[in-house]
């Protein structure tokens, strides 16, 4: 999976009334990309045979809940028993998931920040992720960094815009955590949002495009720079 | 804050003027990695500044 990539990614939402939460709502439409394919889960009725058919398209799969008690609601647990079936998912029979990515976004009623030792909740949400952790070790996956959506209903029209893009990036940025493959995959929606407007407004648009490339590339020359005068140093 | 530049003030503006919220997040956030750029430069630069500067050139 390199830094230019397109990944296919699928949202497993596990939420018992999904259509009545502003969340999930919300991350619906963001959602609403070309790579990603949303699949609630709101009953303990599993088509297991499609929903496994819909995993082995999939380069990333994300789970995505609201925590309750400390994991994930029934219907979601309920869905990964009846759908990850030994046969289907262990890594020396089909190894459907091997080599795929897990990711975690969960949202929260209280505040990330009391996910802390010594804190309010006292425990860390990668501590509190174990048994996601533990399922992606068993399975051969690579496990992602968990993404956390705390206290949806205060957060501010800016802080729901800057959600908006970290999810989306979530959901379909090659190697999350690499400011490059942010660039590129910023770069790449300008360039999406360039071709539908009108023409004053593209070439305004064009040229925030093209120093936003350029700065790219001037950190490019100055890492790779920086490279050879540490290679010397050595 | 260091100085922003041409794209980033733009890109504010852009924001501030559009009602459509997917649009406006997305100016928001090319804004603010020009700005992560801008400072990602400038360490790079101070780094190379650093590492060959010669003591003997004094």
């Amino acid at each position: 999976m390199s830094g230019g990539g397109f990944i296919k990614t699928l949202v497993i939402v596990g939420h018992p009334q999904i259509e009545d939460s502003s969340t999930q709502q919300f991350l619906k439409k963001a959602a609403d990309l070309s790579e990603v394919t949303w699949h609630p889960v709101n009953t303990f009725n599993v088509e297991v045979a499609k929903d496994q058919a819909l995993i082995q398209q999939a380069d990333r799969l994300v789970l995505q809940f609201p925590l309750y008690w400390y994991s994930a609601p029934a219907v979601l647990k309920n869905w990964l028993d009846q759908v990850l079936t030994r046969h289907f998912a262990y890594p020396d029979a089909m190894g459907s998931l091997v080599g795929k990515e897990l990711g975690i976004a969960v949202s929260l009623g209280s505040p990330a920040r009391n996910f802390v030792a010594g804190a309010g909740e006292n425990f860390s949400l990668s501590q509190i992720m174990i048994p996601f952790q533990a399922l992606a070790h068993k399975l051969q996956m690579t496990y992602l960094p968990t993404f956390v959506i705390d206290q949806f209903g205060y957060q501010s029209d800016e802080m729901k815009a800057k959600l908006l893009i970290d999810y989306q990036r979530y959901l379909t940025q090659p190697r999350l955590g690499h400011f490059d493959d942010q660039t590129n995959w910023l770069v790449n929606q300008l360039t999406e949002l360039i071709a539908t407007v009108p023409e004053d407004k593209k070439q305004q648009l064009t040229l925030i495009l093209d120093q936003i490339k350029n700065d790219q590339s001037t950190l490019e020359d100055l890492q790779m720079n920086l490279k050879m005068i540490q290679d010397t140093e050595e | 804050m260091a100085e922003q530049t041409w794209a980033t003030q733009q890109l504010l503006k852009l924001a501030a003027q559009t009602p459509q919220f997917k649009e406006r997040a997305l100016y928001l956030a090319l804004a603010e990695l020009n700005e992560e750029q801008q400072r990602r430069i400038k360490l790079a630069q101070g780094e190379i500044d650093g590492r060959t500067w010669n003591p003997s050139r004094w």
